[in-house]
């Protein structure tokens, strides 16, 4: 019933130090008590003091009553390998009195949650007034910030063109770097990453120019959409500003955001990007029929919150983000759950990138497409590339960053496989395969 | 046509050519008709950006020319176990990777394959140690074959079912089907070689050449011998190497003779040993001794090292019979001989060479502390021997002799009995009880013990330790590996012994 892998539990380690106390931790004798059934793992283990041990996988949430401050400490880490590497030194058993007293204490805190309206209740009138006037302060002079800096970019932009591509192929990386800059101090996050992909189309061989064109009418056409942001429809609203770089927050959701369903975790990929971590979770709703992108960040020497590993379910409420095309979400009260099914496929990459343009007809700036397509065979390209190749023999390439294309091609063996993974308009990364009724994460 | 244009102008720049382009009369061609302004810069960002995005929804896909690739065969074999897959993940991830060679054994017994998704990660395992390859070709599946051919760094794994690959194939395939052919059908191995032989260049020859040691038999002897003559020294080198370990090959025959003539017994109060030390001869050089390789021993001597050499091709039962006398009184009668050494270097040779019990148990005692070779000639005793050496030296009354016992065990790589473990593990336990500074190397062969003794001590061997001991802190984390290790072959065996995921049509 418990089945992460040693490679999963240790994303979930706050530093090195952890893996390297916890893996001395993984053998039995350390433990005065060992224990799972269909809920939670749990063991006594034998430190300075006995230290009683909760791991509920699902969600997942995990519980050690030693000092560390760390989350997970090593004694989760330890009874999570342990259980992982090992079978039959975790058996199903009756769970002690301090196990079902955390369980019941978490269910309480899920429904009080749930209950919470976006309001603090515990608040009275004139606080809550006097919050609600700080953060109305706070959204106006962001609010000015980010018109002044876009106003100074579409200057640039201008310079930029009049200038032409050759004078900007010619300038240092500094170029970029500063205008990056600028633009967040002017709290437009999301069009200084923008601009900072700039250097590596110009550098990315033939074809650059018509990249990087491609790059600046697009980023052009958002800011000229700013511009009359009142006339445009409120979800295209809400994508413009996203991609400026307002991040939503869970109290902005209306109640109608939330979709309750089971979920499959089908796909995850973390990466850095300036110093943050990033960590991209995509789910699937079984009776929704929809996919979510759950992201989280953190800082590089902070842990990245515990989210479940692809292939597990969970029966959870997503809040989607307002858009034309939402994808982005937040998880809320995830239980774990049995559940079956997977992503019905399109048909094959002609069928994707229709989907492609349906979706680039509703949100123009939309970065990437996830998407189940049916009937590919992975195959090696020219050089160190990969292609997938469909049925109708069309060629699909894959990003020259995925890094497991020799697993999918031992996987594939030649015969089709129905793949989940991120179009971004030019390649597709594959993230998880079915095979067989067989679900494989990459 | 527009959106070249377009590019053109921009990377020029507007100040130096003015935007221009033809726009249809499609909704495109419109929407476009309307950015004909005074703002130059706007208008061409403008179009950019449109065009980039009806480009973007138009886009096609590149079509492949070719037929598609051959897929794999279905394999009937069924994948090992999740658990044990997880077990292979763990260890090529160094995780205990010493064990990796006992966990590919026992899957192959099983008639057990690695799932598919595992195989790159142990095909690189195979590609960067060569060591690790036999072990590792019987679980490859149909999969893995298959994998290999699409990556030159796995060439060693190609299916050796095709014999066109000798003609067609790399270099590293046709040795790959060599190597594959000498374990199962040598006669065919040696057909193929022999075939292309006199195409191939030095280094293929050399390497082909070496593929032979596996399965070597009588039968490659004539085409070994005919090697003697090859026009490369390297070949010729290797042909001698090899026709030095089949007892009644021409070359050894040829060098007996030499032997007994140059080594004669002289009996007397005292029995002694007449040596002729050997001159440089072509006909020497023929036979693979020419002069010592630059880094070997010269302690020796040039003429010294012949004689070792010479001595080290001669089966040593062929002593015995010349002379009716046993290994030992043989090595008594050495004992004030002025080139003992060479005479000892050319029987320790002979003994591994041809796998003489007992030359190796006379010879051992000689080699109290001389690790390799000690493990080397120990190696050379069948079980029940190998079993009451080590188990009459554990027990021997002097600690050099039981020191000397757990050296041997830290070198040779083979099963241990129950009773030879338990013994081994009460002199280490002891060691620790008397030690006045930690053994260090003691502690480090103590994880490698791990490796040989029966996984069914596992729990037995937790307790008994002396923990009281003045140096226990600075032992307890190897005993910990140690037990770690042995009770993760336990549960490894059980992985692999459990049940099986069913074959490849039901999953």
């Amino acid at each position: 019933m418990f089945s992460w892998t040693p490679a999963h539990i240790i994303t979930l380690a706050p530093d090195e130090a952890s893996i390297k106390a916890a893996r001395g931790l993984a053998r039995p004798g350390k433990w005065a008590l060992l224990g799972q059934n269909e809920r939670a793992l749990w063991g006594e283990c034998q430190g300075s003091a006995l230290y009683q041990v909760s791991v509920d996988p699902g969600e997942p949430a995990f519980k050690c009553t030693c000092p560390s401050r760390k989350i997970p400490c090593k004694h989760v880490l330890g009874l999570l390998l342990l259980a992982a590497d090992e079978a039959g030194t975790v058996t199903v058993d009756e769970p002690p009195a301090w196990l079902n007293e955390w369980l019941g204490k978490r269910e309480q805190s899920a429904k009080r949650k749930a209950a919470r309206v976006s309001a603090d209740p515990d608040l009275d009138p004139e606080q809550q007034a006097q919050r609600a006037a700080t953060r109305d302060k706070r959204a106006a002079e962001r609010q000015r910030k980010v018109d002044a800096g876009l106003t100074e970019l579409d200057r640039w932009l201008r310079d930029l063109i009049r200038q032409g591509l050759v004078h900007a192929q010619q300038q240092p990386a500094r170029y970029w770097d500063e205008r990056a800059a600028r633009l967040v101090d002017a709290q437009a996050p999301g069009l200084a990453r923008w601009l900072r992909e700039m250097p590596g189309i110009i550098s990315s061989g033939e074809g650059w120019a018509e990249r990087l064109l491609a790059q600046l009418g697009l980023l052009y056409l958002l800011l000229e959409g700013y511009q009359r942001l009142d006339t445009l429809p409120e979800r295209l609203q809400a994508d413009i500003r996203s991609r400026i770089g307002w991040t939503g927050q869970e109290a902005e959701l209306p109640a109608d955001a939330w979709v309750r369903d089971h979920w499959q975790v089908i796909g995850q990929r973390s990466y850095e990007e300036e110093q943050i971590q990033v960590r991209r979770t995509w789910l699937w709703g079984r009776d929704s029929r929809r996919s979510a992108l759950v992201l989280d960040f953190a800082h590089q020497s902070q842990s990245l919150p515990p989210i479940a590993v692809p292939g597990v379910w969970q029966e959870a409420e997503l809040g989607f983000f307002p858009s034309q095309y939402p994808l982005r979400a937040l998880l809320r009260n995830p239980v774990p759950a049995t559940a079956e099914g997977w992503p019905p496929p399109l048909a094959d990459s002609a069928a994707l990138l229709d989907a492609y343009a349906r979706a680039l007809a509703q949100h123009p700036w939309l970065g990437i497409l996830p998407a189940t397509i049916a009937g590919l065979v992975p195959m090696r390209g020219i050089a160190e590339t990969w292609q997938l190749r469909d049925q109708a023999a069309n060629l699909l390439l894959i990003h020259p960053g995925f890094t497991d294309p020799w697993r999918l091609l031992a996987l594939s063996g030649g015969q089709p496989l129905t793949l989940f993974g991120e179009w971004n308009g030019a390649h597709f990364w594959p993230l998880s395969a079915w095979k067989d009724g067989r679900f494989t994460a990459f | 046509m527009t959106w070249q244009a377009l590019t053109t102008c921009a990377l020029l720049g507007t100040e130096r050519q003015t935007p221009e382009w033809t726009a249809g009369d499609d909704a495109l061609g419109q929407l476009l008709a309307q950015l004909r302004g005074e703002d130059r810069e706007g208008d061409l960002l403008r179009a950019a950006g449109i065009l980039a995005l009806w480009r973007r929804a138009g886009q096609q896909l590149a079509r492949d020319p070719q037929p598609a690739l051959l897929p794999c065969e279905p394999d009937n074999a069924p994948v090992c176990s999740p658990r044990a897959q997880k077990h292979l993940t763990r260890l090529l991830h160094g995780h205990y990777p010493e064990l990796l060679p006992e966990w590919l054994g026992l899957l192959a017994a099983a008639g057990q394959r690695v799932a598919e998704e595992g195989l790159p990660a142990l095909l690189d395992a195979g590609a960067r140690q060569t060591a690790l390859r036999p072990a590792l070709l019987p679980v490859l599946g149909q999969r893995g074959h298959w994998l290999a051919r699409s990556n030159p760094a796995w060439s060693y794994a190609v299916a050796a079912d095709d014999e066109a690959l000798w003609q067609t194939g790399r270099p590293e395939e046709r040795l790959a089907l060599l190597r594959q052919l000498r374990a199962t059908r040598p006669e065919r191995g040696l057909e193929l070689l022999a075939a292309t032989w006199g195409e191939e260049r030095a280094r293929q020859r050399r390497e082909g050449l070496e593929t032979l040691a596996t399965g070597l038999n009588r039968a490659d002897e004539p085409f070994l011998e005919a090697a003697l003559d090859d026009r490369s020294v390297e070949v010729a080198r290797a042909a001698a190497e090899l026709l030095a370990r089949l007892p009644d090959s021409r070359l050894v025959q040829r060098l007996t003779a030499r032997a007994l003539q140059g080594v004669r017994w002289q009996s007397g109060k005292r029995d002694r040993l007449d040596v002729d030390l050997p001159e440089d001869d072509p006909a020497l050089r023929r036979d693979g001794i020419a002069s010592p390789p630059p880094g070997s021993s010269v302690k020796l001597g040039e003429k010294g090292w012949r004689l070792s050499r010479i001595i080290g091709t001669v089966p040593p039962a062929v002593w015995n019979q010349q002379w009716q006398r046993t290994a030992l009184e043989i090595l008594a009668a050495s004992r004030d001989n002025d080139w003992r050494q060479a005479l000892l270097d050319g029987w320790v040779l002979a003994t591994q060479r041809f796998r003489d019990p007992d030359w190796a148990e006379a010879l051992l005692p000689f080699y109290p502390d001389h690790d390799t070779l000690t493990a080397a000639l120990a190696d050379v005793l069948p079980p029940v021997r190998f079993e009451a050496y080590l188990l009459g030296l554990l027990r021997d009354s002097a600690t050099g002799g039981r020191v000397a016992a757990l050296v041997v065990l830290s070198h040779v790589e083979r099963p241990w009995s129950g009773e030879l473990s338990r013994a081994a593990l009460e002199q280490v336990r002891q060691r620790i009880r008397e030690d006045k500074q930690p053994d260090w190397w003691l502690a480090q062969a103590l994880r490698g013990f791990a490796r040989w003794m029966p996984p069914e001590l596992s729990e037995e061997a937790v307790v008994g330790w002396p923990t009281e001991a003045k140096f226990w802190r600075q032992w307890e984390s190897a005993v910990n590996e140690f037990l770690d290790r042995l009770r993760f072959r336990g549960v490894m065996r059980k992985a692999i012994a459990g049940s099986p995921a069913p074959a490849d049509s039901a999953r």
